[in-house]
């Protein structure tokens, strides 16, 4: 349901073209858990952005539930960053000043839901994620993980087919970090929802199905987890 | 829907930073605040005016001589008892006035008055509504009798008895080289507009029989007339069937000059509005300075919350959603001060006009033109940072510390 082909992106940087991406493939089924490895530098965060839908390639091929994303104009992009996939940073990312239901209400605000309606989804999602009782908390009166629970909540509340998790427990100590994995391996078995998650932790890639290595713009590995498959290097 | 929700969000983000938000709405509120005040002043001054008007301009006209005609105006060319009676006959004329004015020096006591004093006919008041504060106005009797009377304004009662009960008293007239008693049978009230009166200053008048003016002045002829025509009649059309009769008695229409007190007051009124707009005007730069101070505040908001603005671009608010919520909350900031400065505006233009007793007028156009200048202000200054706002790249802004 992701199949991306011949990605290729580059940058100009005054007059040097730097090139982030160069010529990937990858097929991401629906359900998969995917860790994404690489240094910094290697390109995947610009990968990241691109199947986030905030930025577009230079050239090749994206498409996402049989959507060819590449041409799409920036409304259609914030329609597609809005229905189909939900984000969870390193830095959690909620409005200040705002408490964790209108947080994770914000989503289908975009979406012209129905305040009751959003409200019940909410307090669905926040309870889903262990946090119904402190659905009328800001931010600030917030533990690290308790944010980061927030934020998936968020992310997940207008069902979306993937989820793109950016370093999500690189803030957070051990345990709550752990919690936080804990939270995306049930989405992804019970909900089936696509994860994908980019992390630089050995140990955290390794709680997911498959990790896929990116190096100075290309991807050098593409593992199965457990099973020790090698999927096809392009 | 969205809409309510944007426009919860902004209001939301005024209300934090009240501070901030109360000093950015100043500029707006003092521009729309002046411009409201000077408005309100400027109808009052006109409605004061139109009231004056409407009690003693309304269909009148006033003939005098044209000195400034080809020839000299000859003593034959005055009105003479003949021609009054004949414009008195015109059908459309409730009534036609001659008078003679000089001015004269009243005396009582030691004290003194310099006054321009009018002989006239006891018709006077049709041409002239005349107020009476104490006594009665010149009677048939009066003019016939040709007695010594006269009746003075309320201000010349005060400075001559200190009081405005005066009947009865008597006063020695100078005119050149003559002195004669008089015995004031009545005292005119000053005029309700507060305007005319300012306009007076220290001026005084009185009115005297014609018949003995006549004598006085040593003239049998009249060098003005005030006519008042009927109602709903065509005042300029009277002033032409005057000039024709006069045509007729061998007269020539060139040596008279008509002035419709209409057309003088709706010129004073066209003056007073321009000068009200053109003040109104000035003021109204103010407002470009609160716009101003709006769009600088709202550059600070979009840089302070390029985060936020991250945020919500990842979560599917598209360019259209964020201009609208940046642009709505200037919008909303100035709004609130145009109608803050409203109120303030109003209010101290209806204290204004109470303490100088004017009429206080409500002007619906002043308050739907305040609106609106305040709305445009808003978009005018804000578009530019909400534009700035939807335009940043989602990627960049979330990185933004």
């Amino acid at each position: 349901m992701i199949d991306i082909k011949k990605l290729t992106k580059t940058y100009k940087n005054g007059s040097i073209a730097v090139t982030a991406l160069k010529d990937v493939n990858l097929r991401i089924e629906k359900g998969e858990f995917i860790g994404i490895m690489g240094p910094s530098g290697s390109g995947k965060s610009t990968f990241m952005n691109i199947i986030g839908c905030l930025d577009r390639p230079t050239s090749g091929i994206y498409i996402l539930d049989d959507k060819p994303i590449a041409k799409m104009t920036d409304n259609e992009l914030a329609e597609v960053r809005n229905s189909k996939i939900g984000f969870v940073f390193q830095s959690f990312n909620l409005l200040p000043r705002t408490s964790a239901l209108k947080n994770v209400e914000l989503p289908m605000i975009y979406a012209k839901m129905s305040s009751k309606e959003r409200r019940r989804r909410a307090l669905e999602a926040l309870d889903w994620v262990g946090l119904g009782d402190r659905t009328h908390h800001n931010p600030n009166e917030l533990s690290g993980g308790q944010k980061q629970r927030v934020a998936i909540a968020r992310a997940l509340v207008n069902k979306p087919s993937i989820i793109l998790a950016d370093e999500p427990t690189g803030n957070l100590d051990t345990k709550s970090g752990n919690e936080v994995m804990e939270i995306f391996m049930r989405l992804n078995k019970e909900e089936g929802v696509t994860v994908i998650l980019v992390t630089h932790e050995a140990d955290i890639a390794q709680m997911t199905e498959r990790v896929v290595t990116f190096r100075d713009g290309v991807i050098v590995s593409d593992e199965l987890n457990n099973r020790g498959e090698l999927n096809s290097v392009d | 829907m969205v809409l309510y929700e944007i426009f919860k969000v902004s209001i939301q983000n005024i209300w934090v930073n009240k501070m901030r938000s109360s000093l950015t709405m100043l500029g707006l509120i003092i521009g729309i605040m002046s411009v409201v005040i000077i408005t309100t002043l400027g109808n009052a001054a006109q409605a004061d005016m139109s009231g004056a008007f409407q009690e003693h301009g309304k269909g009148k006209l006033t003939v005098r001589m044209n000195y400034n005609a080809d020839r000299p105006v000859y003593y034959r060319d005055l009105f003479s008892d003949a021609d009054v009676e004949s414009i008195d006959h015109i059908e459309d004329i409730v009534a036609a006035a001659p008078d003679i004015s000089r001015w004269v020096d009243l005396k009582y006591g030691d004290k003194n008055l310099r006054m321009d004093l009018y002989g006239v006919n006891h018709n006077y008041d049709l041409v002239d509504h005349i107020d009476l504060l104490q006594g009665r106005f010149l009677t048939e009797s009066d003019i016939l009798g040709r007695r010594n009377v006269i009746v003075i304004d309320e201000r010349a009662a005060q400075h001559l008895f200190g009081t405005v009960e005066a009947i009865g008293e008597t006063v020695s007239m100078a005119s050149g080289y003559q002195t004669i008693d008089l015995m004031i049978i009545g005292v005119t009230k000053m005029s309700d507009s507060v305007i005319a009166n300012m306009a007076m200053g220290n001026y005084n008048y009185g009115y005297m029989p014609i018949s003995l003016a006549t004598r006085l002045f040593n003239l049998e002829r009249y060098p003005r007339l005030t006519v008042q025509a009927i109602e709903a009649v065509n005042v300029d059309g009277v002033g032409e069937q005057i000039l024709n009769l006069l045509e007729r008695k061998n007269k020539d229409r060139d040596i008279y000059r008509i002035n419709n007190m209409e057309t003088e007051f709706n010129q004073l009124n066209q003056g007073l509005g321009f000068l009200t707009t053109t003040i109104s005007g000035i003021a109204a730069i103010s407002l470009l300075v609160g716009g101003i101070g709006i769009m600088n505040i709202m550059l600070v908001s979009v840089t302070e919350r390029t985060r936020e603005i991250g945020i919500r671009k990842a979560i599917g608010a598209n360019r259209g959603t964020i201009l609208l919520q940046f642009l709505l909350e200037a919008v909303i900031l100035s709004f609130m001060g145009g109608l803050l400065g409203l109120l303030f505006g109003s209010g101290i233009g209806y204290s204004i006009v109470k303490l100088i007793k004017l009429p206080f007028i409500i002007s619906v156009d002043g308050i739907i033109i305040a609106f609106i200048f305040s709305v445009v202000v808003g978009v005018i200054f804000g578009v530019y940072p909400a534009n700035k706002a939807s335009k940043l790249d989602p990627i960049e802004a979330l990185r933004y510390e």
